[in-house]
């Protein structure tokens, strides 16, 4: 089969997939949250923000001050203090929806219950808590997505390495996820976590480096199915170099089980940061978390029930959407539930 | 079947090694260490703050951290062996003393855990195999699924909060394995007081494996199901039940009994956050109070002998294995 | 409308009239076995023959009723053994048939025997169920079923799970099985074709010793024409879920009457025949969910009449014992397609 032939074929698996996921009531449903907290958490900054999103002031236009910093406005010392100015005759700032920043601490306001102002209450320090779920959710998805884009890269090289030559190199990679298998995983994320510098960029490297293992079993498993097959002969038959063959020709075919495998890494990377944060080995404060704020909200659990209640439904809404994708996924590409 | 037992145990060398490079590489990142101040930055961080002097020194001496690499590495390889992982530096007590109190904590919990969640898992799923498309099964399906997606440490505040005294009910105690005083009571009570006690974790860790489990047997069943030799067993005259829990069932369960092995790294490592919430001093509580004191010889013991031992469970399962499926052992 | 047989039916152990079983599918209704009627005597082996989908598996299901009841369902028919109607009885009198009064042998033996279990254990536990004996009995009783069918070394090999026995030796410990509890019926859905030939040469000449060893009746289902002329008496062909002919095994042979036995013999590679290509039947065969209207073989046969597309030709007879159901046959389709009800019976 040609390169081309065999791009072609995926295109019209994937229709196939996609014919079959559509069917599929929750499934949908679940696609459509993670595509909800998606566009959450990349519209943040127009979201949930102490900073207007559009600003005319003094005869001149600002736009997209929480993004832009402008030197003026910053000179004016208003970048920390816009909730405090008032627009005077002839000017007009856009708010986003909710108009508090999660870092933005209002010591008055502070532990205060949900109400007209804070729709889902104040922390210990007065900072929104809707806000800091929403930038929590930040957090979450992009710790979610690259630990796993991480795990899947490393998995999916030493799976097929293994699946296709066989021999010592599977030997080899066998006893790395061995190896990988027998050290808890948990807390070895909390030890690097407590010895390294906390910070996002790390969360998501160590947390990506302890979940390649299912992957790279996965994809050895279809690798070794996948060489069998006579395209794969064909191909070599052809005289087509070892790469070639690996990435362009078993690799796609190979990856199915990947993408579910992958769906469900991000909500078990979901559910392991916001573990990390609630023990204190996340990300730093000030940055808002999920865990975080149940973390801090151990203190006050007799009647801050808001802190409780809104951060754990964030992380359950998140979770179970992507469950119920990764279901979808499975119970799609399954070629005997297939009509 | 004697040259696949052997073969096992000669490939658990290697994975020893890999194991002692691993941890080794930790050691790297401890304070005191060059390579830890490398990758820490000029301006270190407050984890620097909390490593005193002291504790550099002690590390230092400890690893050797001023020698060259090969030379740490012999001398950790020298520790692994004879599991000598020196005192803990917050009471000086042994480091191998204090895993081997918090051990048999960690697997009473965890056996414990593992028995409900199979117990209960097992026949959910037969039943879900076999009562397909009903109302019942779809609502319970559900169920277990949003049950599975709950983070365990939510369940476990809201537990507390609701059903551990404070302003709600109080019907189980949140603290500790035993009530205090119970070394006065007879076996009976005493027992039934540490279950009492272990009612909240063990739910804490066991209600998101039901949905796992169940629709893993259910998988295993329904696959079972459609093959063949069930056809046959129809065929000569047994009833349905028969078929399903007597024949099907074995087939079934060699899959979920092989995930056992699976299990076990969760089963010695211990769970950090239930055992922390609930005040269990089992290695997962201590994993994490050597951490935030940045206790390094309890810290590497701790990983070491977790390891360690849920390699030799790893090697166990694997043999065990070949006793549940008579095609690997005379195969 | 096929015309039943009229033997004598206290000589049939087995009788089988208007079946009718479908599947529900989302494409529409699959009438797998429409109408199937045919007669089995006590000592004769009858082939049920046909192409892939024809409904001779389905026919042997119905008959044990194992036929699963979500998408399946026996809408019609009778099926008499010993007289006694079976597809009325209550499930529990049912299961003391299957494997006692009426045992069936599959086409792959390798997966249908239970990988774990050892094949002794498999065998003893169905003479446990039927027969009541105790674990010892009932274990001597298994290797005693091995060694009727001539496995060597029958009490080493009851210990042995399935995997470690070839082919051949799984069928044989199938047919063992099949036999443990005595029935008089033996059903056999292609009991060769998975096997190697050589080893289909032993199997088929097994049962033949066994059925005259017993006396037992077999239904023999196989699309294999030469495994019929070696092992069958009587042979039913058919096509599209009916029965479209049925004869002593040398008449059928000698003498086909419907087109598609006809065009099934001349599918048969012939030896030495040269370099001439193989015949196949044009065309092929219609779905189960959308039969063709009148007779179901006619937009494949060459030889069809008008009346073939309008009306389902009768069962004629066609010579001794022998009926085939084709209007070319019956005097009057020569005539107008709308003359009176079709069908002189003999």
């Amino acid at each position: 089969m040609t390169d081309r032939e065999q791009q072609e074929r995926s295109a019209g698996y994937w229709r196939l997939v996609w014919r079959q996921y559509r069917r599929n009531r929750p499934a949908l449903l679940g696609a459509a949250l993670v595509l909800f907290f998606g566009v959450l958490s990349l519209a943040a900054p127009f979201l949930a923000n102490d900073t207007p999103v559009w600003l005319v002031k003094g005869g001149k236009t600002y736009p997209l001050p929480n993004l832009i910093t402008y030197a003026d406005l910053q000179a004016e010392n208003l970048y920390n203090n816009f909730d405090r100015w008032r627009p005077g005759p002839g000017e007009y700032a856009l708010w986003p929806p909710v108009p508090h920043g999660p870092l933005r601490q209002d010591l008055r306001a502070r532990l205060s219950a949900p109400g007209p102002r804070h729709w889902f209450g104040t922390d210990d320090r007065g900072r929104d808590v809707l806000s800091r779920i929403i930038w929590g959710g930040r957090i979450s998805m992009s710790v979610g997505f690259i630990s796993v884009g991480i795990a899947v890269l490393v998995g999916v090289i030493l799976g097929a390495l293994a699946g296709y030559y066989g021999g010592w190199v599977d030997a080899a990679v066998l006893r790395l996820i061995e190896i990988w298998m027998c050290v808890p995983s948990f807390f070895l994320i909390i030890t690097v976590m407590a010895l390294l510098d906390p910070g996002i960029m790390n969360i998501m490297v160590v947390i990506g480096l302890t979940s390649w293992p299912e992957v790279a079993r996965l994809v050895r498993g279809e690798f070794l199915k996948q060489k069998e097959m006579d395209y794969a002969a064909a191909a070599r038959a052809l005289g087509l170099g070892d790469g070639r063959v690996i990435f362009r020709h078993l690799l796609p075919n190979a990856v199915s089980p990947v993408f579910v495998a992958a769906t469900f890494g991000v909500a078990g990377a979901i559910l392991t940061e916001s573990g990390l944060s609630f023990l204190g080995f996340g990300v730093p404060p000030p940055t808002a978390s999920w865990g975080e704020i149940l973390k801090q909200s151990q203190s006050y659990v007799d009647f801050a029930w808001w802190l409780v209640l809104f951060p754990g439904i964030a992380i359950f809404l998140t979770v179970v959407a992507f469950n119920l994708v990764g279901d979808g996924l499975r119970d799609a590409m399954d070629p005997r539930l297939r009509q | 079947m004697r040259a696949y037992i052997t073969r096992r145990l000669l490939l658990m060398i290697p994975t020893f090694l890999g194991i002692s490079l691993l941890t080794f590489v930790l050691i790297q990142l401890a304070p005191g260490s060059p390579v830890a101040a490398k990758l820490r930055g000029m301006d270190g961080s407050m984890k620097a703050d909390a490593a005193t002097a002291q504790i550099i020194e002690q590390t230092k001496a400890l690893y050797g951290l001023d020698k060259p690499l090969h030379v740490q590495y012999v001398r950790w390889l020298g520790r692994l062996v004879t599991l000598d992982f020196g005192a803990s530096m917050k009471d000086q007590r042994p480091v191998t003393t204090k895993i081997a109190e918090a051990l048999p904590v960690t697997l009473q919990l965890n056996l414990l855990t593992i028995l409900l969640v199979y117990l209960i898992s097992v026949p959910l799923g037969v039943y879900s195999a076999t009562h397909g498309g009903t109302r019942t099964n779809t609502a319970l399906t559900g169920a277990l699924f949003l049950l599975y997606s709950l983070p365990g440490f939510w369940v476990a505040m809201l537990l507390i909060l609701f059903l551990g005294g404070g302003e709600y009910l109080n019907w189980f105690p949140i603290h500790g394995l035993n009530s205090p005083g119970a070394a006065a009571l007879s076996p009976g009570r005493w027992f039934l007081d540490r279950l009492w006690h272990l009612a909240m974790p063990l739910f804490c860790l066991t209600y998101g494996s039901f949905a796992f489990l169940s629709r893993y047997m259910r998988a295993g069943m329904l696959e079972t199901l459609r093959q063949d030799y069930v056809r046959t067993a129809r065929a000569y005259g047994f009833s349905e039940r028969v078929v399903v829990w007597k024949y099907a069932m074995r087939n079934s369960l060699i899959p979920v009994v092989t995930l056992l092995g699976g299990l076990l790294p969760a089963l010695i490592g211990g769970s950090v956050i239930i055992e922390t919430i609930f005040s269990l001093p089992g290695m997962g509580r201590l994993a994490f109070e050597a951490v935030l004191s940045r206790d390094y010889p309890l810290i590497m013991g701790n990983v070491a002998i977790a390891s360690l031992l849920t390699l030799a469970g790893l090697i166990l399962s694997d043999l065990l294995y070949t006793l549940v499926d008579p095609r690997i052992k005379l195969g | 409308m096929t015309q039943p047989d009229t033997k004598a039916s206290s000589d049939n152990v087995l009788s089988v009239r208007g079946l009718r079983t479908v599947f529900h599918t989302d494409a529409g209704t699959a009438v797998a076995v429409d109408g199937v009627s045919f007669d089995l005597a006590a000592g004769e082996t009858l082939a049920l023959v046909g192409e892939s989908g024809c409904g001779k598996s389905v026919t042997a299901l119905s008959i044990l009723r194992l036929i699963p009841s979500p998408p399946g369902e026996i809408t019609d028919g009778e099926v008499l053994f010993d007289g006694r109607a079976l597809l009325g009885l209550p499930e529990n009198e049912m299961r003391r048939v299957r494997g006692n009064d009426i045992s069936m042998i599959f086409q792959e033996p390798m997966t249908s025997m239970n990988p774990v279990f050892r094949v002794g254990a498999q065998i003893a536990s169905v003479i446990r169920l039927h027969r009541g004996l105790g674990r010892d009995a009932a274990w001597a009783e298994a290797v005693r079923a091995l060694e009727r069918v001539n496995i060597p070394e029958a009490a080493r090999r009851a210990q042995d799970y399935p995997h470690q026995l070839s082919g051949g030796m799984l069928q044989r410990v199938m047919i063992a099985l099949a036999l443990a509890c005595g029935p008089r019926v033996l059903i056999a859905d292609e009991p060769t074709t998975a096997l190697d030939v050589t080893i289909q040469a032993q199997i088929l000449s097994l049962l033949r010793d066994v059925r005259r060893d017993t006396g037992m009746a077999v239904l023999l289902i196989t699309h294999d024409l030469g495994v019929v002329a070696e092992t069958a008496d009587a042979v039913a062909v058919m096509y599209a879920g009916r029965i479209v002919e049925r004869a002593p095994v040398a008449e059928l042979f000698a003498s086909p009457a419907h087109p598609y036995t006809r065009e099934l013999f001349q599918s048969l590679p012939v030896m030495n025949a040269g370099a001439a290509r193989l015949h196949a039947i044009r065309g092929s065969v219609p779905p189960a969910t959308a039969y063709p209207a009148g007779c179901r073989f006619h937009p494949r046969c060459s030889r069809a009449l008008p009346v073939c597309a309008l009306r389902e030709p009768p069962a004629v007879n066609v010579g001794p014992d022998h009926t085939a159901a084709c209007w070319l046959h019956c005097p009057e389709a020569s005539a107008e397609p709308t003359a009176g009800e079709g069908g002189k019976g003999a």
